[in-house]
């Protein structure tokens, strides 16, 4: 089959961030679960190690069979899988801007968990952590949130 | 490794020899293992022990001192009068329930009222809890001295409304963080906005309406928009709450420190 030049680079792009990425994991997996025994790696980041595409076991059947749903939350996954993990974003928050968009429109479906997203999005900026108590921080100095209040 | 020391194959030991002997629970040994944090052969050895009266009432004090809250409170409903003739552990499970959780209202509406009416600490700290569930009707002076200052920041946030900000943000964008005091959040979201919105408009002056520059920088300053007072409504509410829970576990630090918890 032949491809088009834009479509035969976009591929290229896409097979060269998954070389990077494999690279990056080149240790065993035995190596990995020693290295995160010592050095205690933290429950959320190993949450972004295995990342879900999509979890609507409890959504509503609006949300199921709304086809911008899995648009939205499959762009959403691209970003984190792609784009995150080559300009290595660092968040504010304990659960970054992309995740709490896929998370919401997961919950409350397209417009309200895009809302929630973009909300968290505008709202990381470095001195929004003096805007919050003392409680809602965590140990690293994160901004704890949720996507149920 | 089970035993890491000798005090600990000590406590073994002696749980498994007695264990079998006594129907009661030794109080003493359970102090011993409460005071040293042995949590292993603590559990070990009230787990032996159930059936036997006053288990429950001990449970009910392990739980509480290696939180459990659901456990707790089952075990508290089996042996409440004893529970109760404790004020120290009555005090510490007050004390406990003022940091956010889902049982607090359970334990403050049904349970610490079981509780002598003499136990003034009690009484103190249920009157906390009262108080950030009705911030309105209670005196900020019948309070403690070190808590009003953080009661007072809680009433204030309390006032505010989220039809209000969102109505602010609205008409100025921002100005409903503002309102609820997020001066940050206001200036950078004013500014950002701002930009968007003159480059919207530079765009619209230069290509006209149909260019879909013009299109993309209007929607995307119209989402900003939506997003804004969106996100002012929610904050009111966030903020609110931020503020109950550190008021709630300011008073609950205030009593940990000044009553300290004797597991005897």
């Amino acid at each position: 089959m032949q491809l088009n030049r834009p479509a035969s680079f976009l591929l290229l792009l896409l097979w060269m961030s998954g070389g990077i990425h494999a690279q990056e994991k080149a240790p065993s997996t035995l190596h990995i679960s020693l290295a995160q025994s010592a050095v205690g790696e933290c429950q959320s980041d190993l949450q972004a190690r295995h990342r879900k595409l999509l979890n609507l076991r409890d959504a509503n059947w609006k949300t199921k069979f709304n086809p911008l749903t899995y648009l939205a939350v499959g762009l959403m996954y691209t970003y984190q899988n792609v784009v995150s993990e080559q300009i290595s974003a660092e968040c504010n928050y304990e659960i970054s801007c992309s995740e709490m968009t896929k998370k919401s429109i997961e919950a409350y479906g397209i417009v309200k968990g895009t809302l929630i997203g973009l909300h968290q999005l505008t709202n990381c900026f470095p001195g929004m952590k003096y805007e919050h108590c003392n409680h809602a921080l965590s140990a690293n100095n994160k901004i704890i949130n949720a996507v149920h209040e | 490794m089970l035993f890491t020391n000798k005090f600990r194959f000590l406590s073994w030991l002696f749980c498994c020899l007695t264990c079998s002997g006594y129907a009661q629970v030794d109080t003493a040994f359970v102090g011993y293992l409460s005071r040293n944090q042995l949590r292993t052969e603590h559990f070990a050895y009230l787990g032996k022990q159930v059936g036997s009266p006053g288990t429950a009432y001990q449970l009910a004090k392990y739980y509480l001192q290696y939180p459990n809250d659901t456990l707790f409170l089952e075990n508290f409903r089996r042996e409440s009068a004893l529970f109760c003739a404790d004020s120290n552990a009555v005090n510490r499970a007050s004390t406990h329930f003022l940091q956010p959780s889902p049982q607090a209202a359970y334990w403050f509406d049904s349970c610490s009222w079981k509780a002598p009416a003499n136990y003034r600490v009690n009484l103190e700290i249920a009157r906390i809890y009262q108080a950030a569930n009705t911030p309105f009707e209670t005196d900020v002076n019948t309070l403690p001295r070190q808590l009003q200052s953080d009661f007072l920041l809680y009433q204030h946030a309390y006032a505010k409304k989220p039809w209000i900000a969102a109505t602010c943000s609205a008409i100025v964008p921002g100005l409903g963080k503002l309102y609820i005091g997020n001066k940050r959040s206001f200036a950078v979201t004013l500014f950002s906005l701002s930009l968007i919105g003159l480059q919207g408009y530079e765009s619209y002056r230069v290509h006209g309406l149909d260019h879909p520059l013009t299109v993309i920088n209007l929607g995307l300053f119209a989402t900003y928009y939506a997003v804004n007072i969106f996100g002012s409504y929610r904050e009111t509410h966030r903020k609110t709450r931020e503020i109950k829970n550190q008021y709630l576990l300011n008073a609950s630090t205030y009593y940990h420190y000044r009553y300290t918890y004797d597991p005897r």
